[in-house]
């Protein structure tokens, strides 16, 4: 009978431990009120880097985006995921729709056209790795890998954004532009922003009081314009969240395409932290998942 | 009831709805006749200008800033590439230190300094002149593809242009949603494409609906319906009255004549 016990209390271990999909020091789930409003954010710190992040940009050679996340998620533990950037085609069918703003997957171009009106260009990287860089300020730092090369872009310069298409090209970067709320503590949209009051979903990257990397999907479920939502989200992660200075925080979109799903350290959705467009409906997507 | 009256009367409606399809037809461009594409003798060969004495004329410790750009897209004859190419060869014999400068200079003298010179043509929607341009913007894209030395210039000269040509076609969506319709502005849209440079044009508020009903987002209708404005929640309230009277109204009829 010991014997039974011990051989069931083992296996129940090592059941555990499988079923663990992450460690919660780096990710936290959490609901907060913030001025009336009900929001769920993602905490995930980067430090170690376990926290990694895919982005599928489009649909590659007639596999819809859902399928592609279907067949590459198989042997990843997701902690969340959220649609992207904006979609043309909107409330049309997402198999057909393109993303609005430059884009690249996996080096593969999918949009070459640079909108004007969207300031955030991020950089998804194989590794896992993402950053943001806000062509406003023309200074966009990237390194070629082969010879160790690097360039500071203005991508809004043609002749530049010629040489960054390569670039993103050879090094088979995952690239895609959106608006870009709050870049280095000063906030990047007005009050003559968007009016449209409406969920709102962001990422945002900050650094806490260590030192450490900290991403954060945050969705408002509450009506807000951009602008609401901007300062509410920004005061949020430096009074509670105690975030030293936000680096960058990008709008992810809730109109066309309103994906958001976030699991718990057992891989079970959470409840309540869920987007109103099923995941088969994505026209792009980016996930975070634990490594 | 005099369902004889309401019957009457939903029959109007369906008449004037279908009398303002009508009269958008009548409004739609459907002219299919694209300008005639320039042969090779047609492109003007003019060559008064010296690319030689701009350079002398400029100051040459940092010729990118001090380069008279709006002096060479006043006199170069750029609508022909081979002119271009050969104003780029002068500049990389004389600027010999950098041999990516000289495509670097014309490549923003052909898009930012080109820009103002002509952007007047393109303020309100002009088929035919978008048609044209975008016939000179792709003679770039062929050069690129054969001409290996040059190929960032004119690929920066293509990528610009074709982008801000979509960026125009967007503009005008937005003062006139019906024109992404027309034949015209959907053959310079394919073109911008078919090289992936996506034109969104913008949809109305009803297309929205329609594609929304057309793909069954209901739940998403629903939850728009709740942060509409009072005007388009009367409207919806109206449809919706509207489609079930008329079903109402269909059903009682049936069922009144078979009791006859």
């Amino acid at each position: 009978m010991k014997n039974l016990i011990a051989i069931f209390l083992v296996l129940s271990f090592f059941n555990f431990s499988s079923i663990a999909q992450y460690n919660e020091d780096y990710v936290q789930a959490k609901t907060a009120d913030i001025y009336g409003d009900d929001i769920k954010v993602v905490k995930m710190s980067r430090k170690d880097n376990h926290v990694k992040v895919k982005y599928f940009a489009a649909k590659e050679n007639g596999k819809s985006v859902y399928e592609r996340y279907r067949s590459w998620s198989a042997n990843k533990s997701i902690i969340a995921y959220s649609s992207g950037t904006y979609m043309d085609l909107c409330g049309g069918n997402p198999l057909l729709a393109n993303p609005v703003g430059v884009c690249f997957d996996a080096g593969k171009l999918v949009n070459a056209r640079i909108k004007d009106d969207m300031d955030g260009l991020i950089i998804v990287y194989a590794t896992g790795g993402v950053v943001a860089s806000n062509l406003k300020e023309g200074n966009l730092s990237v390194k070629e890998s082969s010879t160790g090369k690097s360039f500071v872009l203005n991508l809004r310069n043609a002749f530049d954004f010629s040489t960054f298409k390569n670039w993103a090209r050879e090094e088979e970067a995952t690239v895609f532009q959106t608006h870009l709320l709050n870049y280095k503590g000063v906030l990047g949209v007005g009050t003559n922003g968007s009016p449209n009051a409406r969920e709102r979903r962001f990422l945002a990257v900050c650094k806490d009081e260590d030192g450490n990397i900290i991403h954060c999907l945050i969705n408002l479920a509450g009506q807000n314009t951009l602008y609401d939502a901007t300062t509410k989200v920004s005061d949020y992660l430096k009074r509670i969240e105690d975030m030293d200075n936000i680096i960058y925080l990008i709008n992810l979109d809730t109109g066309c395409q309103d994906i958001f799903q976030a699991f718990d350290d057992r891989g079970n959705f959470k409840a309540g932290f869920s987007g109103t467009t099923p995941i088969s409906s994505a026209a792009n997507l980016l996930v975070y998942y634990y490594e | 009831m005099n369902y004889k009256k309401i019957s009457l009367f939903l029959l109007l409606i369906l008449l004037i709805f279908v009398g303002c399809i009508l009269f958008m037809f009548t409004k739609s461009d459907d002219n299919i006749s694209l300008p005639p594409s320039k042969d090779l003798y047609e492109i003007s060969t003019v060559d008064t200008f010296n690319i030689k004495r701009l350079l002398s004329d400029s100051n040459n410790v940092d010729l990118t800033t001090s380069f008279p750009y709006k002096t060479y897209v006043d006199e170069a004859n750029y609508e022909n590439v081979k002119m271009i190419k050969r104003d780029i060869a002068i500049m990389e014999s004389v600027l010999k230190n950098d041999p990516m400068v000289a495509q670097k200079i014309l490549s923003l003298a052909l898009t930012d300094s080109l820009l103002p010179k002509i952007k007047n043509q393109f303020a309100v929607y002009h088929p035919d002149t978008l048609a044209a341009f975008m016939q000179w913007v792709e003679s770039f894209k062929y050069y690129a593809q054969y001409d290996e030395a040059y190929e960032p210039f004119y690929s920066s000269v293509y990528s610009y242009w074709v982008t801000y040509i979509a960026n125009k076609l967007d503009e005008y969506s937005k003062t006139d949603a019906n024109i992404k319709y027309q034949f015209k502005y959907r053959f310079v849209a394919g073109k911008c494409k078919e090289n992936k440079f996506n034109v969104s044009p913008t949809a109305s508020e009803i297309e929205k609906i329609v594609n929304n009903v057309v793909e069954s987002k209901w739940a998403y209708l629903y939850k728009r319906l709740w942060s509409a404005s009072l005007i388009q929640k009367i409207a919806f309230l109206f449809f919706g009255i509207f489609t079930f009277c008329a079903y109402i109204i269909t059903i009682i009829f049936v069922i009144n004549k078979f009791k006859k």
